[in-house]
């Protein structure tokens, strides 16, 4: 399903370059749910930006379901991000100037959905996550626990076949981060969707099925 | 997609109310100086009765006599005119007529200034006025001299009050006039047409200016068709080059032209050149867009400002697919929104300020309105300018790179 060759990241300003991935090999298979776990500035949120097509690596080669990526062009990139991924972010990134509802079509407005169609897959990937009397209200009306499940059903609402998850429960309470949890391996687990998610909780990473490791920019065992 | 933007649009305006008062009031406020001037040049130039015709229009404003030393320059004299600008080839109407002048009458001992013009029969048919009273007097009356006058309807209302002004009289240059039309008013910024008081040209005490090739007359020329127009200027710079002046002392040549009401007025501007009207057009538009760039700079910076607040928004977009020029496209139609939000408010600014000129006096006459040409204009003034001001900030922010956006912006 995703695959890492050799994939290094250097980032470079004009006297320091950073290694943030070095040597990086990954396979993650579909259906997995595979956390990455590491110290801080382990290199992460790197290797999740990577494998979600948002950053391109320095050295090595990314293939999604079994596509190489070879071109990192904008539209080619955006194409397959909106088609074939969802993100699901620590910090929610949901949209403060629109409504529940409107937050959750956002993928599929990039593709072109008609508004019907945009608002019945939105009302029914509140539902999934339990949000459907919530549809008008706005992000800063809810709960953190309540935004994070907006943000996983903007993330499912495109049924894309990857989700890629950057600590979705580091700013919620250990009860409402064992819900978000939840729901993610439900959604692993029914939809056979392949989870990617990275933490910095053991007994989160405890729940997957297996746990990868950085340190420094490169995988330990 | 334009439903989204617009429900994102309203709601980051609210959001930001003093962002969105300060950016308002500065596109409402180039507006309203871009629709008044739009607004006075469509009142002095644009093709409103009584001249139907100004498409197939010229005037002869214009004339001077050359020496080696010496320049004479005025309007055509009586002799120029008849000389050169009578029976032109492709001509349908030909008028000769005097530049308003201001003239004392007396009402009950009080003085009354008025503005007179002395004209021909012609007149009266190369310009539709609407008669209010009566009708226009005729060659045979100026012919004749007769001392019949036309008067427009704020005169009639100065000098007889609300009762009717056909057959009344007024007192003139020394004679008295009885009045044969009443007219509605003609601004003061239709040179052609205007005045309080239109006269037969040979009621004139003086024959002086039918002798003189250089004077203070117009001529008004109405050609069969367009096409007729480069013939007729032909024609009478060709008679104008020919006429012999050497009986004038310390002149040798004589100089004038048939132009467009536009080229009349671009002389100021552009002197004498032959492309002057295109000039003069350009100029108003280089000082137009110039105007707009100002406002339009300051709504960058604030538009930069605001959409740089929304760098997460670019990246979670970004993330979820949305290409670069989509993003663009977004916030340039965010941008173009709240443009035509203060635009809809400059027109309404617009309409009072235009309306409190009428009532001034400022301008005697002057029906400045928002008429069709006036808005389109307007609104294309809107959209460039909403278009200027949102396609920096978008661009910029559209290159921002996901990561860096989610991360709260450029690093």
């Amino acid at each position: 399903m995703i695959r890492l060759e050799n994939v290094e990241k250097v980032y470079r300003t004009d006297r320091i370059e950073t290694i943030a991935l070095s040597n990086v090999s990954l396979d993650v298979a579909e259906g997995e749910f595979v956390s990455i776990m590491g110290p801080s500035g382990s290199g992460k949120s790197t290797l999740l930006h990577v494998m979600g097509l948002l950053d391109a690596p320095t050295k090595g080669s990314v293939t999604l379901n079994g596509r190489k990526v070879e071109s990192y062009f904008d539209a080619a990139l955006a194409k397959v991000r909106n088609a074939e991924l969802g993100f699901v972010f620590q910090t929610f990134h949901l949209v403060p100037d629109l409504s529940v509802l409107d937050n959750v079509e956002v993928p599929l407005l990039y593709r072109g959905t008609g508004g019907k169609e945009r608002r019945k897959r939105a009302e029914a990937a509140l539902e999934r996550v339990g949000l459907s009397a919530r549809t008008r209200h706005y992000p800063s009306q809810l709960s953190g626990g309540q935004q994070q499940r907006v943000a996983i059903a903007r993330a499912i609402v495109g049924a894309p076949r990857i989700l890629l998850a950057d600590e979705p429960t580091g700013n919620l309470d250990s009860a409402t981060g064992d819900d978000v949890l939840d729901l993610l391996k439900d959604l692993n687990t029914r939809e056979r969707c392949t989870v990617v998610m990275v933490t910095h909780d053991e007994r989160q990473a405890a729940k997957t099925h297996r746990t990868v490791r950085l340190f420094d920019g490169r995988p330990v065992s | 997609m334009l439903g989204h933007t617009l429900k994102s649009t309203v709601r980051v305006l609210l959001r930001r109310k003093f962002f969105t008062a300060v950016s308002l009031f500065g596109v409402a406020l180039t507006l309203v100086v871009l629709v008044v001037a739009a607004a006075l040049l469509d009142h002095t130039f644009g093709p409103h009765p009584p001249e139907v015709y100004s498409g197939r229009s010229l005037g002869i404003f214009r004339a001077s006599l050359k020496g080696k030393s010496w320049t004479r320059n005025g309007g055509p004299g009586g002799r120029l005119l008849e000389t050169c600008a009578r029976a032109l080839p492709g001509a349908e109407i030909t008028s000769f007529y005097s530049a308003q002048d201001q003239e004392v009458t007396y009402r009950d001992g009080e003085r009354v200034s008025l503005w007179v013009k002395r004209t021909d029969g012609a007149f009266w048919r190369a310009l539709h006025f609407r008669f209010l009273e009566g009708g226009p007097f005729t060659d045979a009356d100026d012919a004749a001299a007769n001392a019949v006058a036309v008067v427009n309807d704020a005169t009639r209302r100065k000098l007889f009050g609300d009762g009717r002004g056909v057959g009344k009289t007024l007192r003139l240059d020394g004679r008295t006039f009885t009045v044969v039309g009443v007219v509605a008013d003609v601004p003061f910024l239709r040179a052609v047409p205007f005045a309080d008081v239109w006269l037969p040209a040979r009621t004139a005490r003086s024959d002086a200016e039918a002798r003189a090739w250089v004077g203070e007359l117009r001529a008004l020329i109405v050609a069969r068709s367009r096409a007729d127009l480069p013939g007729i200027r032909e024609e009478y710079r060709r008679r104008v080059a020919a006429v012999d002046v050497s009986a004038e002392p310390r002149f040798d040549r004589l100089e004038s032209e048939a132009e467009s009401f536009l080229e009349m007025g671009a002389r100021g501007m552009a002197g004498t050149s032959p492309h002057r009207a295109a000039l003069a057009v350009a100029f108003f538009i280089a000082l137009a867009v110039c105007f707009m760039a100002l406002p339009a700079l300051n709504l960058v910076n604030l538009a930069l400002s605001r959409i740089l607040e929304r760098s997460s928004e670019v990246g979670v977009r970004k993330a979820f697919g949305a290409t670069r020029w989509r993003l663009v496209l977004q916030f340039v139609t965010e941008n173009v929104i709240l443009s035509l939000a203060g635009g809809a408010l400059g027109i309404v600014l617009s309409a009072g300020v235009l309306s409190a000129v009428n009532q001034s006096g400022l301008i005697p006459y002057a029906q400045l309105a928002l008429n069709v040409r006036v808005l389109l204009w307007g609104l294309l003034a809107t959209c460039v300018f909403g278009v200027l001001s949102g396609a920096l900030p978008a661009l910029r922010m559209s290159r921002l790179h996901p990561v860096e956006a989610l991360q709260g912006g450029p690093r």
